[in-house]
C-alpha cells in the first residue's frame, strides 16, 4: 500500500482550498487507499515555520493509528538568524522548498542553516527548477554532509535528468515521484538510480494524488519495484511498520 | 471505433529522454490506447522548437489514414516569424482532414509567448480553412495574448493549451468571456483548477481534454480530472463531447457514452 512522502496540510492560498484539518487528510488517503503520509505545513511554507510546523505536528498526533500520519517540518532559510531550528516532537523529516518559497539557489542562509543543524533526519529538497539539483549537490558537498538520506522532488523533464545525475553521484541522494509527470519518467528514474532510491510522493492537494498513483501503476515496474517505490522505501526510511494484510 | 473514447486534443510527436519511443506512431498509439484514448491530435516537437517545415513533413508521414485503432491527426505548426513558409504548408496540408488546424508556440529561442500582434498575419491567412487555432499558453501572460487574438478574430475558434500553467487562476479569469476561446486542461496537475474553471466559466462547454504528452503522461491529466469534483456528465463533455462538436466530428445527437472507468491498473 502506498505511503505518500509529501501531503500539503492546511489551506492553500489564495482560494483556501486544500486540507483544512486532519480529517480531510484522512478522508483523502482512505479514498485512494493510501496507507499513510508525511505532512508539510502550508502555514509553515507561506507564513511562519514555527507555528505552522507545530500545528501540523499537533494535528498528526491527534490522528488515530490508521492511516499513519507523520509530521514533517518545513525549513525556511529566509528567516534563519543563526539559531538551529528545533523541530516539533515527532518530526520525521525536513522539507526544503526553494522554488515554492521563492528563493534562488545558491543561497547563503540555506548553507548556514544546514551547517548549523544536526543531520539526523531525512531532507526532502524541492528541485523543480533547472539548476537547483546541482546547487543542492554543491551545498551538501560544501558542508561535508554525511547524514540521513536526501531526496529530490518536484522534478520533471530536464530538471529530472539533472536530479538523476545528482543521485548517481551521491549514494545518499534519492528521488521522489512528486513532479515526475512525463511519459516514462518514473520507469526511467527507477532504471537509472534503482527502485530502492525512488519514493512515492504526490505534493497533494496542490498536485494530484491520483495522477501520481496512476503514473506509478503505469510505469511498467516489477511487483517488487512497485512495492518499494509505493511504500516499502518510505516505511524503512521513516521507521514505520508495514501494513497488516487484511 | 464503435465506442467513442477520450479525445486528446493536444499532444506531441517526438522523443524525450524518458519517452524514447514517442517518435513511433505505433508506440504512441499503444500508449494512448492503454490510457483509454481513441483519438489524439499531435504536433511535431521538432517543428515547435527547431524547424517547422521538416517537423510538419515528418508529422504528415505519421498521422495515418484514420483506419487505425487510435486515430492520430496532426496540428500544423506555424511560426509567426516564418509566415511565408507557413502559407505554403497550410496549402499543402490543411485541406486534408488528417490535419485539424494550426498550432502556435512560444518563441523557440527566447521562450516568449505568442504575441497577438505578431500572430495576426498567420491567423489572417489561416482563417479561410475554417479550422481551429491552438495557441500554447503556459503562463497567464501568454493567455492574455490568446484572449486578445480571439477578440481580434472572433470568427476563428481558438484553443488555449496549458491553462496558464501554474498561473491557472489568472488565466481562467481572463479567458471566460470570448465565446470563440476554448481551454484545454493540460498544464498544472492541480485538481482544484478544474473546479475553479467550472465555477468561473459557468460550465464546462469550453473545456477540452489534452495531455501535452510526452512531457505529461495523459494518465496524469485523466487522473487529475477524475479527482476533481465535476459530474460524470460534465467529465464526458471534457473528455470527448466538446471536442467532437468543436472539430465537427459528430452532431450533438450522435454522441454516445463511453466507458468512463478511472485510469490505473
Amino acid at each position: 500500500m502506498p505511503f505518500d512522502l509529501m501531503i500539503r496540510f492546511g489551506p492553500v492560498p489564495p482560494r483556501g482550498a486544500g486540507h483544512q484539518d486532519i480529517e480531510s487528510v484522512r478522508r483523502a488517503l482512505a479514498k485512494y487507499r493510501v496507507y499513510g503520509a508525511a505532512l508539510a505545513s502550508n502555514r509553515a511554507i507561506q507564513y511562519d515555520p514555527i507555528s505552522g510546523n507545530t500545528q501540523t505536528a499537533d494535528a498528526a498526533r491527534q490522528s488515530p493509528s490508521m492511516p499513519v500520519i507523520v509530521p514533517g517540518a518545513v525549513l525556511d532559510p529566509r528567516i534563519f538568524v543563526g539559531v538551529p531550528p528545533k523541530p516539533p516532537e515527532g518530526t520525521r523529516l525536513y522539507y526544503i522548498l526553494p522554488a515554492t518559497q521563492g528563493y534562488v539557489l545558491p543561497y547563503a542562509p540555506l548553507r548556514s542553516l544546514l551547517k548549523s543543524m544536526p543531520h539526523n533526519l531525512p531532507l526532502y529538497f524541492e528541485a523543480r527548477r533547472e539548476g537547483d539539483a546541482t546547487q543542492i549537490c554543491m551545498i551538501l558537498r560544501d558542508i561535508g554532509y554525511s547524514g540521513a538520506p536526501v531526496f529530490l522532488g518536484g522534478c520533471t523533464g530536464s530538471a529530472l535528468n539533472e536530479a538523476i545525475s545528482v543521485a548517481k553521484s551521491f549514494d545518499f541522494v534519492g528521488l521522489t515521484t512528486q513532479g515526475m509527470r512525463g511519459v516514462g519518467e518514473i520507469q526511467h528514474a527507477v532504471q537509472v538510480v534503482g527502485a530502492n532510491r525512488v519514493l512515492f510522493a504526490s505534493g497533494s492537494p496542490v498536485e494530484s494524488l491520483s495522477a501520481t498513483m496512476s503514473l506509478v501503476k503505469l510505469a511498467g515496474l516489477s511487483p517488487e519495484e512497485r512495492a518499494a517505490v509505493f511504500g516499502a522505501n518510505a516505511r524503512r526510511l521513516l521507521g514505520i511498520a508495514a501494513p497488516v494484510s487484511s | 471505433m464503435n465506442t467513442p473514447s477520450f479525445i486528446d486534443v493536444h499532444c506531441g510527436f517526438g522523443s524525450t529522454v524518458a519517452a524514447r519511443q514517442w517518435n513511433s506512431p505505433d508506440a504512441i498509439r499503444e500508449a494512448l490506447l492503454q490510457r483509454g484514448i481513441g483519438m489524439a491530435f499531435a504536433s511535431s516537437l521538432s517543428a515547435r522548437i527547431y524547424d517547422p517545415i521538416e517537423g510538419n513533413d515528418e508529422l504528415a508521414a505519421m498521422v495515418g489514414t484514420g483506419d487505425e485503432e487510435v486515430d492520430l491527426r496532426g496540428w500544423l505548426v506555424v511560426h509567426p516569424s516564418r509566415a511565408e513558409d507557413g502559407h505554403v504548408q497550410m496549402r499543402k496540408y490543411l485541406l486534408s482532414p488528417r490535419f485539424v488546424g494550426v498550432a502556435l508556440y512560444p518563441d523557440p529561442l527566447t521562450g516568449l509567448p505568442i504575441l497577438a500582434r505578431n500572430a495576426a498575419e498567420a491567423v489572417t491567412s489561416f482563417r479561410r480553412y475554417s479550422k481551429p487555432v491552438l495557441v500554447h499558453a503556459p503562463t497567464a501572460s501568454a493567455m492574455y495574448e490568446v484572449v486578445r487574438l480571439s477578440q481580434d478574430f472572433n470568427g476563428v475558434k481558438f484553443i488555449a493549451s496549458g491553462m496558464g500553467g501554474e498561473e491557472w487562476r489568472e488565466a481562467i479569469q481572463m479567458s471566460t468571456k470570448p465565446l470563440n476561446l476554448y481551454l484545454d486542461i493540460s498544464g498544472s496537475l492541480c485538481p482544484d483548477k478544474i473546479d475553479y474553471a467550472l465555477s468561473e466559466m459557468g460550465g464546462v462547454r469550453k473545456l477540452l481534454f489534452a495531455s501535452g504528452a510526452p512531457m505529461t503522461d495523459p494518465a496524469a491529466v485523466l487522473a487529475m480530472l477524475f479527482e476533481s469534483q465535476v459530474s460524470e456528465e460534465d467529465r464526458s463533455k471534457i473528455l470527448y463531447g466538446n471536442a467532437q462538436r468543436l472539430f465537427g466530428f459528430v452532431t450533438q445527437e450522435d454522441e454516445e457514452a463511453p466507458d468512463l472507468a478511472p485510469m490505473g491498473g
